[in-house]
């Protein structure tokens, strides 16, 4: 379970002013659960997610994974329980090294890396079948450095990374948005199955209004660094799409 | 033909230095210039210690030590000071050469004692085979990760500063066993040996990569070895067709300039 509690977050700017990017925001993410942050540009939902990576600590308040107060914690030392996805292809994955070679560092994400070949033919084979599973031909292309890989099949790539194994947090960083439509609904029915089926608890921040009713459990509207409305589960299953653009063309004006 | 000969050998020699900063620019993206410090630190001690009648190869293993502690040392200015990656680099190296002058005690040792021969073959094929093995090891994916991609390895749980300052030690370690050799080639050690080292060990590097399309990781190591053999052969060449070795340092750095230049000016501003 992730608790956040009271997160103020103050960026100074060089004008000497300060924006203040998140204020008081408190949440309670239970074990399993898919939540989707939403919100328009400066919502603060980048910033939430980035707090919840360890990029930087919060100005005030307190991050908990599972009862473990993290929140002087950086990414490295999260990354025992945390695996996150980029948002930008070019990121998620380091792109001069194989896509075995990829799987490989996933594998020992938050764990100890020796001098030892550990990407050998039996973690070849298990990286294999780990992405023929995921059904983008991926299996194919182990010895191909990532680079040479597409957008969406270096976004799948990165959500199979992160999930090879089973992390207590999932963060998704609008890993979807840079992609072409077509591309973007793989990653995401993917996200969706891998997420469901080893009920990982999850964060997805995305801007997609669509995916609001269609993924994830509970859903979040961040709006100029306040928590402003919430949907359940049946609540959010329910949302159409007029509401919900009438809903953030209000946030626009407002 | 003894003018071949002794070009390859000192390719081969060279080749140390070529795969150091193939560590340091290529596998981890920082132009280390503390190469051009620790290249002569590596020459210094190898004479000092062959002038105390000390083994050959341990005095060769200290000249790596001596290097590694160098490059090190611009490893934690860089990832500990937050100083950026070419000063941290500029600071080791001119402190080095207070330090080499130090340790040599005047601007030019005469190296003697022990005889490489052609084992310089078998140091370069061994840094060469030790390379390829490291970077394909779970430490040598980190270090690569780390130079590729340092967000997503933090995200991945490596440490990299740390990371980053082992691959900076190593790089020097290689490049002062270079130096080392050199010198026990040349007969001496010289204050001034080390200016250029950086650039010298790119145009290794970069000949290589046209010969051995860095493709796999043997390819991109094995392809500072080849490189550096035809640089040495084409300076031999040059020298025989009546350049000046004063112009030597001109003409190389020329070369590298648009080797790096040319990818650039084709891509035209993409990415």
């Amino acid at each position: 379970m992730i608790l956040l509690s009271k997160i103020n977050q103050r960026f100074e700017r060089p004008d000497g002013g300060a924006t203040l990017a998140l204020q008081d925001v408190s949440l309670e993410i239970p074990r399993g659960e898919f939540l989707l942050l939403a919100g328009t540009n400066g919502s603060g939902k980048s910033t939430l997610l980035n707090v919840l990576a360890g990029m930087f600590p919060p100005s005030s308040g307190q991050v908990q994974i599972d009862g473990i107060d993290v929140t002087r914690h950086g990414p490295e030392r999260r990354a025992v329980s945390l695996a996150r996805v980029f948002q930008n292809p070019y990121l998620s994955t380091a792109g001069t090294l194989t896509v075995a070679e990829n799987m490989r560092l996933a594998e020992l994400r938050g764990g100890r890396r020796i001098l030892r070949l550990g990407l050998n033919r039996s973690a070849k084979t298990r990286h294999a079948e780990a992405l023929s599973a995921c059904g983008m031909g991926l299996e194919n292309f182990l010895d191909r450095p990532t680079n040479t890989l597409s957008g969406g099949q270096r976004q799948a790539l990165a959500v199979v990374m992160a999930t090879i194994v089973t992390p207590k947090v999932l963060l998704l960083d609008e890993h979807t948005a840079a992609l072409d439509p077509e591309a973007a609904e793989k990653v995401m029915q993917l996200t969706a199955r891998l997420v469901s089926e080893h009920a990982i608890t999850t964060v997805m921040v995305t801007h997609s209004l669509d995916h609001l009713p269609r993924f994830g459990t509970r859903a979040v509207l961040l709006h100029l660094g306040r928590v402003q409305q919430e949907w359940s589960g049946a609540e959010k299953s329910a949302l159409t799409s007029s509401e919900l653009q009438q809903r953030f063309a209000g946030l626009y004006g407002g | 033909m003894e003018l071949w000969i002794g070009a390859i050998t000192q390719g081969a020699a060279y080749a140390l230095l070529a795969l150091a900063v193939f560590l340091s620019f290529r596998v981890l993206r920082f132009p280390d210039i503390s190469v051009d410090g620790t290249f002569t630190s590596g020459a210094a001690i190898f004479g000092v210690l062959l002038a105390q009648n000390l083994n050959l190869w341990l005095a060769l293993g200290v000249a790596f030590l001596v290097g590694a502690v160098g490059g090190a040392i611009t490893g934690l200015i860089h990832t500990r000071l937050h100083i950026n990656d070419l000063l941290s680099g500029i600071i080791t190296m001119t402190a080095l050469y207070s330090v080499n002058l130090r340790v040599m005690g005047r601007s030019n040792l005469p190296v003697s004692g022990g005889e490489l021969g052609y084992a310089v073959f078998g140091i370069a094929l061994l840094a060469v085979a030790i390379l390829w093995w490291f970077l394909r090891t779970d430490y040598g994916l980190a270090l690569r990760a780390v130079g590729d991609n340092p967000e997503m390895s933090a995200a991945q749980g490596i440490n990299v500063r740390n990371v980053k300052t082992v691959g900076l030690s190593l790089s020097n370690g290689f490049a002062a066993l270079g130096g080392a050799v050199i010198a026990q080639y040349n007969g001496f050690a010289d204050i001034t040996m080390g200016i250029g080292a950086l650039v010298t060990g790119m145009a290794g590097v970069m000949i290589g990569e046209r010969f051995l399309p860095p493709k796999s990781v043997l390819f991109a190591v094995g392809g500072a070895l080849v490189g550096s053999v035809v640089f040495r052969l084409l300076i031999a060449g040059a020298l025989q067709a009546g350049m000046n070795p004063i112009d030597l340092k001109l003409i190389t750095a020329g070369f590298v300039l648009i080797a790096l230049a040319l990818p650039r000016m084709s891509k035209g501003r993409a990415r």
